[in-house]
């Protein structure tokens, strides 16, 4: 597995578990990685005011600020960071929004964790 | 009243029987005891013949024969035409044979030119008498036109003199107002059937039409009070019409009793007004029911969206949680630990599955399911169904397979939506078919619209599981499984089908499996 030790990425979850998730799961396949979480729009926000990442993985619907307007906002601060959304079921319209506006991908939850991890691999490789 | 009543009106001076003097009633007694007695009138005119023709012979009498022989023409006045111009002729005659019998106390050429002179005058008071004689006829026989239309009009006709004082006062008037033609006669309209309270405008009206020729309520039709003998009022109609016969302004009223025509009226307004009151709080009452569905249908929508993701949200992270431990992220499992976490899993995902109905059922019931159509490759989405699938039918050792065309034409479609009526009628067959059977996607075209057919080699459907087998919560009959779901899948599937305008079906026999067909059409509205 490619190692991508330099690599940053920030979890954005209301649901904390869901970060927990995440946290153990990306770099049990994907290597080391400097892994950051918020979980609301306004401190993820934050943290992608302050630091650079290598990959956004953000749900859509959170209180405050939701996924779509943290997806513009972090487009203008890192616009060539790779966001990936992830939607609940009878979200889609919003992934496709989300494509529209910029995304590099959505994902239904519960995701395809195969498929999310190779999301995840591809964009963690592009170039930035 | 018709136009030409109106005008033989306008035409014929309206007789006003008012008693003008002793001399006109003395003519009239004259006139009407001669025309009763025209054999009386007979032998006037004979004797007078008689007498002047022996005169005539005796006392020649010169051009003064034809005063004597004009008297009895007059007196045929009084009988027809046709006895006018005999009488003349016979006078004429007379003339003539006095001259002829009688010696002329004169000269002959003078006592015919006396002659002549005479027959000439009886000739021209012949014809003037023929002809006031046929213009009295004709104005009787107008009066008598007049009169029967009068007599016989609907509506109550009343004349007036320039003061007010009624002149004319038809039978129906009589019936209207209770008062008999011979007491009112002679008395004004204000004292008999004009209402105390209009009184006033009356005789204003009647003062400023005498002096300015100009009436408001001439000539138009109104509405307003009228009086009867007995005091009561009602409302009436009328059309007032101003005369001038012979230098005298007169008036002609034509009215009639709308009392019933009010009363109607007042029946269907006040009907009219329960009518909108009715309405009002019909509208009233469907827009208070309106509000509490759309209140209704808030508070759904707030429950749906959010029990959905409060009920969503653990079990995504259990699962996730599940999974990494599946995964080994928490280390090494036994054989227990992992055969657990797999029941886990399964029971997650299927909860998860049951809660993703519902959700899609309520948006679909609400009508609030947006599609997002893009162009998609038939071929394609049945393969991502299939590599979904697959897990599924390996843990049944069922076979999965596709027969699907890439040449097929794109559908305009919203790809999610019918990904997910092509994966539930899918995993239904998955789960219907036995061990070690086989389930197969493919497509086709029918015409211009494309297939999507899923044909498993499962138990199939009898005729009664036919007809039910989309209906909500049908979960099958006796068909034994643990993963039952709560029987949404497929009705799920037809709706996403129908939003787009296409169409669902199966075939299917007992033992002989089942063939589910999706039609859509090549570029769905």
């Amino acid at each position: 597995m490619a190692s991508t030790t330099d690599r940053s990425v920030l979890l954005v979850d209301d649901d904390r578990d869901f970060l927990i998730v995440l946290q153990d799961l990306l770099p049990f396949h994907l290597g080391q990685l400097n892994i950051d979480t918020a979980t609301s729009g306004t401190e993820a926000l934050a943290l992608i005011q302050r630091n650079h990442y290598d990959a956004i993985i953000s749900d859509v619907r959170m209180p405050g600020m939701d996924g779509l307007d943290l997806l513009k906002r972090a487009l203008k601060e890192q616009p060539k960071t790779p966001f990936l959304l992830m939607t609940a079921h009878g979200d889609s319209h919003l992934g496709h929004e989300a494509m529209e506006l910029g995304a590099y991908a959505y994902l239904e939850k519960p995701i395809d964790r195969q498929y999310f991890l190779d999301c995840v691999r591809r964009a963690l490789a592009s170039p930035n | 009243m018709q136009e030409k009543d109106q005008g033989a009106l306008s035409r014929t001076a309206i007789n006003v029987r008012n008693g003008g003097g002793m001399q006109g009633r003395l003519i009239d007694r004259l006139n009407t005891h001669l025309r009763a007695r025209p054999r009386t009138v007979v032998a006037i005119i004979i004797i007078l013949l008689t007498a002047t023709f022996l005169l005539d012979m005796w006392v020649p009498l010169g051009i003064v024969v034809w005063v004597g022989y004009v008297v009895p023409i007059l007196f045929a006045f009084w009988l027809s035409p046709a006895s006018i111009l005999l009488v003349t002729l016979t006078s004429a005659l007379l003339i003539v044979l006095g001259l002829a019998w009688s010696p002329p106390g004169m000269p002959v050429s003078f006592a015919v030119a006396n002659r002549v002179l005479g027959l000439g005058l009886i000739g021209i008071a012949c014809l003037f008498l023929v002809h006031r004689q046929a213009s009295e006829s004709m104005l009787e026989a107008s009066e008598r036109r007049l009169e029967a239309t009068l007599d016989n009009a609907l509506d109550a006709v009343i004349g007036a003199d320039a003061e007010g004082r009624i002149i004319r006062w038809n039978p129906r008037a009589k019936q209207l107002f209770g008062w008999e033609s011979e007491e009112v006669m002679g008395r004004t309209l204000t004292e008999t059937i004009i209402p105390p309270n209009y009184r006033e405008r009356h005789e204003e009206g009647l003062r400023r039409f005498r002096e300015t020729g100009q009436g408001t309520i001439l000539k138009r039709r109104i509405e307003m009070t009228s009086r009867s003998r007995h005091g009561s009022e009602f409302p009436v109609e009328l059309t007032v019409i101003p005369l001038n016969v012979s230098g005298t302004v007169e008036f002609i009223a034509f009215l009639r009793d709308i009392s019933e025509r009010k009363q109607a009226q007042e029946e269907r307004d006040q009907w009219s007004q329960t009518l909108e009151r009715r309405v009002s709080e019909r509208t009233e009452a469907l827009r208070s029911v309106n509000e509490k569905l759309q209140e209704v249908d808030k508070v759904r929508s707030a429950f749906v969206a959010i029990a959905s993701h409060e009920i969503r949200t653990p079990l995504t992270s259990t699962l996730g949680y599940v999974e990494n431990m599946l995964d080994g992220v928490t280390g090494s499992l036994n054989e227990r630990q992992a055969q657990y976490l797999r029941q886990v899993k399964e029971n997650t995902t299927r909860l998860t599955r049951l809660i993703n109905e519902l959700l899609d059922l309520s948006l679909i019931e609400a009508g609030r399911l947006q599609l997002h159509k893009t162009n998609v490759l038939v071929d394609e989405l049945i393969r991502d169904v299939l590599k979904t699938l697959q897990p599924l039918a390996q843990d049944k050792s069922i076979r999965l397979v596709s027969d699907s065309n890439a040449a097929m034409p794109s559908l305009k479609v919203d790809r999610d939506k019918i990904y997910q009526a092509v994966l539930n009628i899918a995993q239904n067959a998955i789960k219907f078919t036995p061990n070690g059977g086989t389930v197969s996607i493919d497509s086709d075209s029918v015409g211009e619209a494309v297939r999507i057919r899923v044909r498993d080699t499962g138990p199939g459907l009898s005729e009664e599981e036919i007809p039910k087998v989309f209906d909500k919560f049908y979960t099958g009959t006796g068909v034994p499984g643990r993963n039952e779901g709560i029987g949404l899948g497929l009705a799920i599937a037809k709706s996403l089908v129908e939003l787009h305008e296409g169409s669902i079906s199966v075939r299917s026999r007992p033992g002989e499996g089942s063939t589910f067909c999706i039609t859509l059409p090549p570029n769905c509205a």
